[in-house]
């Protein structure tokens, strides 16, 4: 080839600034989770070993964090596969209309998430609030508020979370609908198996891979935003709603304990990499990596 | 022969694409649900941000005239109203909105630029360049991307405490630049492996330099894909709440961390929050649409295409 | 075993219309091949046949029952896809049995049927495997198997084998041929290779731009080819179409282009006399490549002279590119000779190899 020099040069510059805004943040982040971070800057710090980590799983808010997160996360993700594949199979029957279809969809995803948490608060107010005028309306809802409900508002931030994400799911889901191959559907019609079967059998597995990437990127992505929580409820009622992340955000920046936030930090990123590194696999055991 | 051998099926192609093959034969049965349900999609989409629209344009009585719960014909109460500027009179003239926006726009512009231009350089190396760590600098590339917000910003904040890039402009590009910067390395990369190989090889042959190949032919044929990538870092950018909230301070507020300082312990300033919340979304999703075609590959960082 | 006959069918793609008015019928246990370059509308055909593509206008008929509205599985025919269309998530086995498992069919027969299948294919040795892990020719054989397991009325094959190198190519057209006598089958194949409709099929159709050429043996299509476009497209290398001139002298009939003059045989002037009224019209003259007697001296009844353009040995055979006046013509030899470039060349005509055809409708002058 045409020697290497040229292309190690043109690489180096992002090598060494994503470096220096990754690595070493996370070296610091390693540093500082077994310190006690002084609040002011100029003042020593103080090691402490491990006194950050015990004092962490000493603490209940950030146990039950998350539990909170774990719902948080699991029910999106269910409601958020399950809306966004039915809307990818509703899109994929379109012809003309489906691009135009397909844009307005996808709006929401553009919006930002603090935006979408302001929508919602809106949306949800007890007393001029149209949602809530909805649900108050139809008899769903009888008293009360929703946000200031320990269980509404965990539904809120789900609502407001499937309303943003879910044409993510369905877009890329009918990005892989579309690369389903059709001699496969017509060998499948030629040996006789019904539409249910047909979907199981070929339709599915064909998606294996972009399922993964589409449940994994959203799952990475709930872990990331606590804007809409940041906007909507706070972590409230009562701790309601403080997943495992908003809860960092308390420690690091309310309570400023940088040394705390950091141990927390570090351990939010291991759990974050072990469960998608375990959901990686376990799809792979299942359907047929290509 | 050899010609024929090789030929391509073209009617098979046609009946699969836009005509309706018997595989995807549709009911009447399934059109009405299909029209019926992505309609009610379509509405639940809207509807959030059509009210929002209007209430920006309505004083605070007819923004929260809301009629007794079951009175479903107060429901055209949402398009009654007079249309006023008054929000965001208050929102600019009395919250003094403009800096806001000034620096969102700075921020993510000035982070997607440095992103883009070292990921373009970047994204071309790895892409044709063989190195020895290869499959490790990938790895390293994408774990960046994905690794929690909220877990950077604390080690961040700390150092950018010690160094005074704190509640600075700079200091929130170079904090955008954290998840920017491994997102549009590795997103150009994808469009780079696409373009074939073969195009700079004759340039090379016809005597171009390395820089010459890079500059003339392969960022012109990867243009519109490094265009989609700077406009992805814009929108994550400008969208974005933490960093500029934690990094950003009281001396670089952008529009996000603005619309909620609106919400005080005290009121909530519902009228301008709208037209603030209208004002932070009209131009992404304009943007948005604008790369319509690269935003699956974009948010999925190459691994899912149209 | 069963017949297969289409009447009046079309197809439409919005205006685009693929076949026209095409009827045929396929015999019981015939391998009947459908040939025709991209585009033609074979591929439409098949489809059509196989229940995958809607029926636009006339009846498609399994064993005298129209099957127009009958969905595929229930016209019991097996299809094998050009691209294999294997389930990449299923071994090979269960790839096989999967039609079988549709149909609910007892386990121990499952296991008996697809056995069997892959020991005709001779693929019994592959069923643990997964599809990603064969060859091409070993896919083929497996989406062959899916088919046989079925034992269905009509095999349907589109395009088989178009995808396999040279060698396995002409290996496998001997296997199907073969496999089509052990099954006594009825079979259909797509192809856009007039090589293996000439070797396997017991008649060929030939289709042009949706409509129906001719229909014939490999013999009838190849030697008595009803127009221009059957003569062109059967024969490596083409027949070579030369306009001339076709003039009445005496009783018969000659050919005269500015380069040379015919005299058509008797056989041939027979067949003319019946079609042929005014005394000279213009036709395009058709000769094979193999047509020729070659020579670089002058011979006896030299028909026409031309000189070298260029040679391309073949091994044991040589095409030599001669031009002839403004014509450029190909022309077939052992080899043997050494012919040089821009040395003159002699040729004398089989005579009874001569074809013709109208200048306007392209129709051979000669059936």
């Amino acid at each position: 080839m045409f020697g290497m020099s040229f292309y190690g040069w043109i690489l180096m510059p992002a090598v060494i600034l994503l470096a220096f805004i990754t690595l070493y943040p996370c070296f610091w982040m390693i540093v500082m989770s077994l310190l006690k971070v002084s609040t002011r800057p100029g003042m020593k710090n103080e090691f402490v070993g491990l006194a950050n980590y015990a004092g962490l799983f000493k603490d209940s808010l950030f146990l039950q964090g998350w539990v909170i997160q774990g719902k948080y996360v699991g029910i999106s993700l269910v409601v958020e596969f399950i809306l966004g594949f039915a809307i990818a199979l509703f899109l994929n029957n379109l012809k003309r209309s489906a691009n135009v279809i397909t844009t307005i969809v996808l709006v929401p995803m553009m919006i930002a998430p603090v935006a979408v948490g302001f929508l919602y608060l809106y949306l949800f107010n007890s007393s001029f609030g149209w949602y809530y005028w909805f649900l108050r309306s139809i008899g769903i809802l009888r008293q009360g508020s929703i946000l200031g409900d320990m269980n509404w508002a965990v539904a809120a931030i789900i609502i407001a979370d499937v309303w943003e994400w879910t044409p993510f799911m369905a877009l890329i889901f009918l990005a892989g609908l579309k690369k389903v191959p059709l001699d496969q559907l017509e060998a499948s019609k030629c040996d006789g198996a019904p539409p249910i079967r047909r979907f199981f059998d070929v339709v599915l597995p064909n998606m294996v891979s972009v399922i993964v990437i589409g449940v994994l990127i959203r799952f990475m992505d709930i872990m990331r935003y606590i804007d809409t929580i940041f906007v909507m409820t706070t972590g409230g009622p009562a701790g309601a709603t403080k997943t495992v992340s908003y809860y960092l955000f308390d420690v690091a920046f309310r309570f400023f304990d940088l040394g705390r936030g950091a141990a927390h930090g570090f351990v939010l990123l291991l759990v974050t990499i072990i469960i998608a590194q375990a959901f990686v696999n376990i799809m792979k055991k299942k359907g047929v990596q290509r | 022969m050899a010609a024929k051998s090789r030929e391509t099926k073209a009617p098979r192609k046609a009946a699969a694409g836009a005509q309706e093959t018997i595989v995807h034969k549709r009911t009447p049965f399934m059109r009405i649900l299909t029209v019926v349900l992505l309609a009610v999609w379509i509405v639940w989409t809207l509807a959030p941000l059509l009210i929002t629209a209007l209430s920006s344009f309505k004083t605070a009585r007819e923004a929260f005239a809301t009629p007794t719960y079951g009175d479903w014909k107060g429901v055209w109460n949402i398009f009654r109203f007079q249309p006023t500027l008054v929000n965001f009179r208050t929102l600019f003239l009395i919250e003094g909105f403009w800096p806001y926006i000034w620096h969102g726009f700075v921020a993510s512009i000035g982070s997607a630029l440095i992103a883009v231009v070292m990921g373009t350089l970047g994204a071309y190396g790895l892409s044709r360049g063989k190195f020895k760590r290869e499959g490790d600098i990938s790895f390293w590339i994408i774990s960046t991307r994905m690794a929690p917000a909220v877990v950077v910003i604390v080690p961040l904040y700390y150092i950018f405490r010690r160094i005074g890039l704190l509640s600075t402009l700079p200091g929130l590009i170079v904090a955008y630049t954290t998840f920017n910067l491994s997102f549009s390395l590795w997103l150009i990369k994808g469009f780079f492996d696409d373009l074939p190989v073969e195009i700079e090889e004759a340039a090379f042959v016809d005597g171009d330099s390395h820089w010459a190949v890079f500059t003339k032919v392969a960022v012109p044929l990867a243009a519109p894909g490094i265009v989609a990538a700077f406009v992805l870092c814009v929108l994550m950018s400008w969208n974005d709440f933490l960093f500029a909230a934690v990094i950003g301070g009281h001396r670089a507020k952008t529009v996000p961390v603005g619309i909620t300082e609106l919400r005080t312990t005290v009121e909530v300033l519902w009228g301008p929050i709208n037209s603030a919340t209208i004002i932070l979304i009209i131009p992404m999703i304009a943007l948005g649409v604008l790369i319509r075609k690269y935003l699956i590959q974009g948010l999925t960082m190459g691994a899912v295409r149209e | 075993m069963a017949r297969v006959r289409l009447e009046k069918v079309w197809k439409r793609y919005g205006s685009v219309e693929a076949v026209k008015d095409l009827s045929l019928e396929c015999q019981d246990r015939e391998f009947l091949c459908l040939l025709g370059p991209s585009g033609c509308g074979k591929s439409s055909t098949l489809r059509m046949i196989a229940g995958l593509e809607f029926i636009s206008e006339g009846s498609i008929y399994i064993d005298d029952k129209v099957v127009n509205n009958v969905d595929p599985y229930k016209r019991d025919i097996a299809m094998v896809f050009e691209s294999y269309a294997l389930y990449p998530h299923k071994k090979v086995f269960e790839n096989m049995a999967y039609p079988l498992r549709v149909q609910k069919l007892p386990e121990a027969d499952i296991q008996k049927r697809v056995r069997r299948a892959a020991e005709i294919l001779d693929i019994a040795g592959l069923l643990e495997r997964w599809p990603r892990q064969l060859s091409g020719g070993q896919k083929q054989r497996v989406a062959i198997g899916r088919a046989i397991v079925r034992d269905p009325k009509v095999f349907l094959l589109d395009e088989p084998i178009s995808h396999l190198d040279a060698k396995l190519r002409t290996h496998m057209r001997g296997e199907l041929k073969r496999l089509h006598r052990d099954l006594d089958a009825t079979m259909i194949y797509v192809t856009h290779d007039q090589l293996e409709a000439m070797t396997m099929a017991d008649r060929i159709v030939v289709l042009n731009l949706g409509v129906l050429q001719q229909v014939g043996t490999p013999d009838e299509v190849f030697n008595h080819p009803r127009n221009k476009f059957v003569a062109g497209f059967l024969g490596d290398p083409p027949m070579n179409f030369i306009p001339s001139q076709l003039q009445k002298k005496g009783k018969g009939y000659k050919v005269v282009h500015e380069q040379f003059t015919l005299e058509l045989p008797d056989s041939i002037s027979r067949k003319l006399i019946a079609r042929q009224s005014s005394d000279s019209v213009e036709v395009e003259l058709g000769l094979r490549p193999e047509s020729f007697d070659l020579s670089s001296k002058q011979p006896d009844g030299c028909d026409m002279q031309g000189k070298i353009y260029v040679t391309e040995p073949l091994g044991e055979d040589v095409i030599i590119d001669i031009t002839l006046g403004n014509e450029k013509i190909k022309a077939k030899t052992v080899i043997g000779q050494a012919w040089q470039i821009d040395e003159p060349i002699y040729m004398r005509v089989k005579h009874d190899r001569i074809h013709l055809f109208d200048k306007t409708t392209g129709e051979s002058l000669l059936m």
